[in-house]
């Protein structure tokens, strides 16, 4: 609402595209309606730039509330990813856990390796007959009298 | 948490995998044994090739690697053993075949007590022992006693543990 006539004026010199700033100088020094009205056009244009994407100012008493601020935007970023994390080692342990059982249970227990037979001893009552024991080539375990010449009763 | 949710069901499917599982160095309770026995006459015919009589078939693997040319079946049982309690298993009118289970150890294997006996050699003797073993026999795998006498060829006894 403009109450002096020089206002028109003033919004020129305050844009920087006044023809006679002196004269509006001068003016603002006796005016104290357009003095108040350029308070108002700098205050207006502090709230413009900041909108704009000028640097807001922080007052002091913001300051605390500023910094509280940012430390708990970082925690929940922190906390994000550590969700993350734990989600992703425990999708990975599940998985191991799963292809193992399946593992398991698709090729069974594993069969311990089949021991051979082993002779712990060995004898015939035969008289003048031996006994030995050895492996043929396949692998079967054999015991065998050898008798001697003629009849052995 | 997912993590302890899968290590649960970790824990779970494992363990129900391994109730069979026998601590290292136990003793199975054991109360008896299969084994099959098979009684060959093996003979030297100057054959081309090895004869085996049917019903050799299981234990031919035992016998192809020994200096015979024919295997004639005399006897093939399958017997259950009770563990120490000696089988009598009449192999031919001269031997006979006593079979003592003695324990079965914790890899799966029989001790076992095998004699092979013959007549006396002079009525009223005492029957003789023509061999007497004592082995560690394994599941599946065959153990060959022979070398006794039979009237044209010897005498091969093959015994297998059954699983």
């Amino acid at each position: 609402m403009k109450t002096c006539r020089f206002e028109s004026k003033v919004e020129q010199w305050f844009d920087g595209e006044s023809d006679d700033a002196g004269a509006v100088e001068h003016h603002l020094t006796r005016c104290a309606a357009c003095a108040d009205y350029v308070q108002i056009l700098r205050v207006t244009r502090e709230g413009a730039l900041a909108v704009a994407g000028g640097r807001p100012a922080i007052s002091d008493a913001q300051w605390p509330t500023f910094v509280s601020g940012i430390r708990e935007e970082i925690e929940t970023q922190q906390n994000r990813y550590n969700r993350g994390w734990w989600a992703m080692l425990s999708l990975v342990s599940a998985s191991l856990v799963v292809a193992t059982s399946v593992f398991y249970m698709i090729t069974g227990p594993q069969k311990p390796a089949v021991a051979d037979t082993t002779i712990e001893s060995y004898s015939t009552e035969i008289d003048g007959a031996t006994t030995e024991s050895f492996y043929t080539d396949n692998g079967t375990a054999t015991v065998w009298v050898n008798l001697p010449e003629g009849d052995m009763w | 948490m997912v993590n302890f949710a899968g290590l649960a069901c970790a824990i779970v499917m494992l363990t129900a995998q391994t109730p069979h599982l026998v601590a290292p160095g136990t003793v199975e309770a054991a109360t008896r044994a299969k084994i099959r026995v098979v009684a060959v006459d093996a003979r030297v015919e100057n054959r081309a090739q090895k004869h085996f009589d049917r019903g050799l078939e299981s234990v031919k693997p035992a016998l192809k690697d020994l200096d015979y040319d024919a295997f004639y079946l005399l006897k093939s049982a399958e017997v259950n053993c009770d563990f120490d309690k000696q089988t009598d298993i009449q192999i031919s009118a001269d031997y006979t075949l006593h079979v003592t289970p003695i324990e079965k150890t914790a890899d799966g294997r029989v001790r076992l007590r095998c004699q092979i006996t013959m007549p006396p050699k002079t009525p009223g003797g005492e029957s003789v022992s023509a061999l007497n073993t004592t082995l560690l026999m394994a599941p599946g795998k065959h153990l060959n006693l022979g070398g006794l006498k039979l009237k044209d060829g010897e005498l091969i006894v093959v015994l297998s543990l059954r699983g």
